[in-house]
């Protein structure tokens, strides 16, 4: 059941992310970590500059998953421009550490000049704002001012089974379970050696 | 504000006394560079349901700027009927001036204003360019309900705007707009590098509005509570959890007190955020946090909480902010934190910010530690695993030691002696 949510969210992030730029309410990314838009669950529209990056937050609890797509529109630019141009999506912890990165090398969608990506961390230990950003490198040729271009970003939170239940059952019941192992693979070795023991005597 | 200014001020002299030469960097930092003009549509083709969205929207995205925010407001087709087609189609003005935001002189200028004339959206975007100050970054803000009806030449092929040195930039926004106008605002939108963004109906503009002036002033968003960390550990200023924003110049330190209450542990991160232009990569250099308990000093590893690094900042990543966190261990009381910032053997900071600093994001953070956790969590080694935990391999270990034993003392243990009685 979990893996088909995964499968569905994963479907439901690429469809958004293939689908035109710029769809969903306006949101305004953040210039770092501090100013980070909030976020929750949906697709959002902004605009990113050539050479940018912006930040977003995202609130999560324990055992939880984040799921984060970026797609930008450069159908506004000429193709030639944009052969070199690469999108990159990172997300980061509570403590602003990455947790994961994901990027767009080569063209785009031929069609629509899109590029898109996304990435995912999770379930989470630790519950608290979890950061995403989105940087467009810097392809225009040089001594051109920044262009900015269309954004969509797409956040899926997906409430997994809490990882709490493997911490306790490899605190409490895992640790049970390996001393019952310990002394029962002790009497094995006593009733195998003592076995073995009373072979050599018969001897 | 007149609290703003006088928390401005405080911080400046604070800075001024503690860091030598660190008031002016500040207020670099600090410093309104963006200015923003929005052109509205006023004319017969806006209508009147339009237009009173529209004003209602400017006076509170203009409320909702940060303080102090370059903004004026231009108009056209507001004034000469669309009959007189010579005259309405040279019918743009200036309502409110580029000067700091004033919600209440947008909202006098917007009163009474009817739809009225032609909609000579090329004329009024190459004007507002002028009426921008000729430096930082220059955005126009237009909201229109179609495309021009007095051009050619479309605003997309004029050039005016696009050209204009230092360039401004166009984000257009379409109220209820047709296809040929959405097209037309898309074209002068992408022309001088700006984006278009649709209003489906008169109250959608509000928040696209509100977007618009947002992304234009992004530099002049706060990135936190201004603080200034001492230079030695001595001078450390106190902190409270939050967020904080600071300034770090390259061989210098800053130093910041954190009281930690029983029952809480210490997570700190220090974010190195490059300006949003320019190279600044400096390959060897090094940004370090240092978390020390409470009575150690700095230097002194055995009293060292927790520690982090990274070198090579802003060198081999495309990324233009560099992060280094540390959680100290529930066991001890960490309360003084330090962020170093080490400069290149060659000096590559120093040369490429000519004097400026760094801004510096800080993020304090008290939560309680972890239940039954007194101790540092496990590393993963011997000495430090759990006393609860078993191996496999200690199980083996036990069935193998266990097995040999009692081979042993079963097989080769002395038969007993069969005594002379017995034997036949």
């Amino acid at each position: 059941m979990r893996r088909l949510a995964a499968l569905l969210l994963a479907f439901v992030l690429a469809m958004s992310a293939a689908s035109p730029a710029a769809a969903g309410p306006p949101v305004v990314g953040g210039t770092s970590f501090n100013d980070a838009a909030p976020l929750e669950t949906g697709s959002f529209a902004d605009a990113l500059d050539t050479g940018s990056t912006v930040f977003y937050k995202v609130r999560l609890a324990r055992g939880q998953r984040l799921s984060a797509g970026a797609s930008v529109d450069a159908s506004g630019l000429d193709a030639s421009l944009t052969g070199t141009s690469s999108l990159t999506l990172r997300l980061y912890g509570p403590l602003r550490g990455q947790d994961a990165e994901a990027q767009t090398l080569g063209p785009g969608d031929s069609a629509t000049h899109l590029k898109s990506t996304n990435a995912e961390i999770g379930p989470v230990q630790d519950p608290g704002e979890y950061y995403v950003s989105a940087g467009l490198n810097d392809f225009l040729p040089q001594g051109s001012a920044p262009a900015q271009l269309p954004l969509a970003v797409t956040i899926g939170i997906n409430a997994s089974a809490p990882p709490a239940k493997h911490v306790e059952r490899a605190s409490s019941g895992g640790a049970g379970t390996s001393w019952a192992v310990l002394a029962a693979f002790s009497v094995a070795g006593v009733l195998l050696g003592g076995a073995g023991g009373l072979v050599l005597r018969r001897r | 504000m007149g609290k703003r200014v006088l928390r401005g001020a405080l911080v400046a002299a604070a800075l001024l006394a503690l860091v030598p030469g660190a008031g002016a960097q500040t207020n670099d930092l600090a410093k309104p560079r963006s200015s923003l003009d929005i052109v509205l549509d006023s004319s017969k083709a806006m209508g009147q349901t339009r237009l009173a969205a529209a004003r209602g929207a400017i006076v509170r995205a203009v409320r909702a700027l940060p303080a102090g925010t370059p903004v004026g407001l231009r108009l056209y087709g507001s004034k000469v009927p669309a009959n007189d087609r010579g005259s309405s189609c040279s019918d743009s003005r200036t309502a409110v001036p580029v000067t700091p935001a004033n919600p209440s002189a947008m909202r006098s200028a917007l009163k009474g204003l009817t739809p009225t004339g032609l909609a000579p959206v090329s004329l009024a975007l190459s004007r507002a360019a002028k009426d921008l100050p000729p430096a930082g970054e220059r955005t126009i803000v237009l909201v229109a309900g179609g495309a021009d009806s007095c051009a050619p030449p479309p605003p997309c092929q004029t050039g005016t705007v696009g050209s204009a040195a230092p360039p401004v930039r166009v984000d257009a926004i379409g109220v209820e707009v047709n296809a040929a106008g959405r097209r037309a605002l898309q074209c002068a939108a992408r022309a001088s590098g700006g984006v278009y963004r649709d209003a489906a109906t008169p109250a959608a503009l509000e928040p696209e509005l509100e977007a618009a002036l947002g992304r234009a002033t992004r530099d002049r968003r706060s990135l936190g509570k201004p603080i200034a960390g001492g230079v030695e550990e001595q001078q450390g200023t106190p902190v409270r959890p939050g967020e904080y924003l600071d300034s770090i110049a390259p061989d210098t330190e800053r130093w910041y007190h954190v009281s930690v209450p029983p029952g809480h542990v210490l997570s700190a991160a220090a974010t190195l955020v490059a300006p949003p232009t320019g190279d600044v990569s400096a390959p060897g250099s090094t940004l370090t946090l240092d978390a020390f308990g409470a009575g150690s000093q700095a230097g002194t590893l055995a009293g060292n909480d927790a520690t982090d690094s990274e070198s090579n900042l802003f060198a081999f990543d495309p990324s233009r902010t560099i992060t280094v966190s540390v959680k100290a261990q529930p066991s001890q009381t960490g309360n003084s934190v330090r962020v170093a910032l080490h400069d290149s053997p060659d000096k590559q900071f120093a040369q490429k910010l000519a004097g400026r600093s760094l801004a510096l994001e800080l993020l304090f953070r008290l939560p309680p530690a972890p239940a039954g956790r007194a101790l540092p969590p496990r590393t993963g080694t011997a000495g430090s695993a759990s006393s609860h935990d078993v191996s496999w391999g200690a199980a083996i270990a036990a069935l193998v030691m266990c097995a040999a034993i009692a081979f042993a003392g079963v097989g080769f243990a002395p038969r007993p002696r069969v005594r002379a009685e017995d034997e036949p």
